[in-house]
């Protein structure tokens, strides 16, 4: 009796060879999502790690490396001391709200799997989760620059952390749709629109 | 040129001559708005696309568009670091850096660290060029679902017994009066 059902269905899909073509093209395997997400956590890390490298570097005498980490980030934070969390005695390469950022992505990235499936990632976020979660920093930096409250290097963290945080919900589910237009997979829809016209 | 080419060169070059600013030392007030250059070449990269494609962009789109704005983008600055560094900047500045950062210059090799900055740099702005890519699909795309362009592909159709083939189609039976 089962056998019967399984060759029933084998029999009918076979009769639908475009749609099974279709499918087989849009869903990668699930191996290769998650192929994709370690490739993007291993990155992450190594990033948020070099952060950390960096005063641990000039505190065991490593001068050389611990230069071109500080010069390095110098061009996408401005690094003020006073703004910056202190390892071994020592600032870190970023500042406490880029610190926030990059480790809340991290973060995000991590826990992206146990928040939502890769299989099922076809899309980003809608974007007013995007602007919910800059609100906060917004906010903070707004406050602080007009002299109501004054900010800490925690209220930055924290405030960074939950945009990177959310950020990362836009960036894992663009990088596996990338594997979903890789020629392997799908053509992208461009090509397919101009082969029509 | 396509669409996705063109508007990655646009991108890249906004990204390439803004970041290529911050290398002269002698113009501060640029460096205060820090990553936001690359993040928002990558956004206006996303944004040229979304103009010009027929069809909704997909989030994959902004990940493949900002990739190559912060390719294009970082090879620019990059080139410019090393125009700047060895051409324009006097190196006792960078000694005189070294060492209030309590390290000795001796140990350096100046164009050993300009070409390391420059090759960590580029990786981090190409990053975040991605991610301003990602974000401006998700900001600028309002075709489609959730700025994603696409909706889920459907689900996979349930087997048909059609009978044997030949044979005249036959409406099922109606279900038994209760």
């Amino acid at each position: 009796m089962r056998t019967e059902e399984k060759r029933d269905w084998i029999s009918a899909s076979s009769f639908s060879p475009h749609t099974s073509a279709l499918r087989t093209s849009l869903i990668p395997p699930r191996s290769s999502l998650y192929f994709v997400w370690s490739i993007t956590a291993l990155l992450t890390l190594a990033f948020v790690s070099l952060i950390v490298i960096a005063p641990v570097a000039v505190a065991h005498g490593h001068d050389s490396a611990a230069f071109v980490l500080y010069k390095s980030f110098e061009k996408f934070c401005h690094q003020i001391p006073e703004r910056s969390f202190y390892v071994d005695g020592h600032p870190l390469a970023v500042c406490a709200r880029c610190t926030g950022i990059y480790f809340g992505f991290a973060a995000g990235v991590l826990f992206y799997p146990v928040a939502r499936s890769l299989a099922q990632s076809y899309a980003a976020p809608a974007r007013k989760w995007l602007l919910i979660a800059l609100g906060p920093a917004v906010l903070d930096f707004a406050l602080d620059y007009f002299g109501i409250w004054e900010n800490t290097r925690l209220t930055r963290s924290i405030t960074g952390a939950l945009l990177g945080s959310v950020v990362a919900f836009y960036v894992v589910p663009a990088l596996l749709d990338m594997v979903r237009m890789a020629p392997g997979w799908s053509r992208s829809r461009e090509t397919k629109h101009e082969q029509e016209v | 040129m396509s669409n996705r080419l063109r508007a990655s060169l646009i991108g890249g070059a906004v990204i390439g001559g803004l970041s290529a600013v911050t290398v002269i030392p002698q113009i501060p007030f640029v460096r205060l708005a820090c990553c936001i250059w690359a993040i928002l070449g990558g956004a206006l990269a996303a944004y040229l696309f979304i103009k010009k494609s027929p069809v909704p962009a997909r989030v994959g789109d902004g990940a493949i568009i900002g990739l190559l704005a912060g390719v294009v983008g970082a090879l620019i600055a990059f080139a410019a670091l090393l125009l700047v560094s060895f051409y324009v900047t006097d190196r006792s500045l960078y000694e005189d850096q070294i060492r209030r950062a309590g390290m000795d210059p001796e140990h350096f090799s100046y164009g050993l660290i300009i070409f390391l900055v420059g090759v960590l740099s580029m990786i981090v702005q190409i990053a975040l060029s991605l991610v301003g890519g990602i974000i401006g699909v998700a900001l600028f795309e309002s075709r489609g679902i959730d700025g994603s362009g696409t909706p889920p592909p459907p689900p996979p159709p349930a087997p048909v017994d059609a009978g044997p083939p030949g044979e005249a189609y036959a409406p099922p039976p109606p279900p038994p009066p209760p």
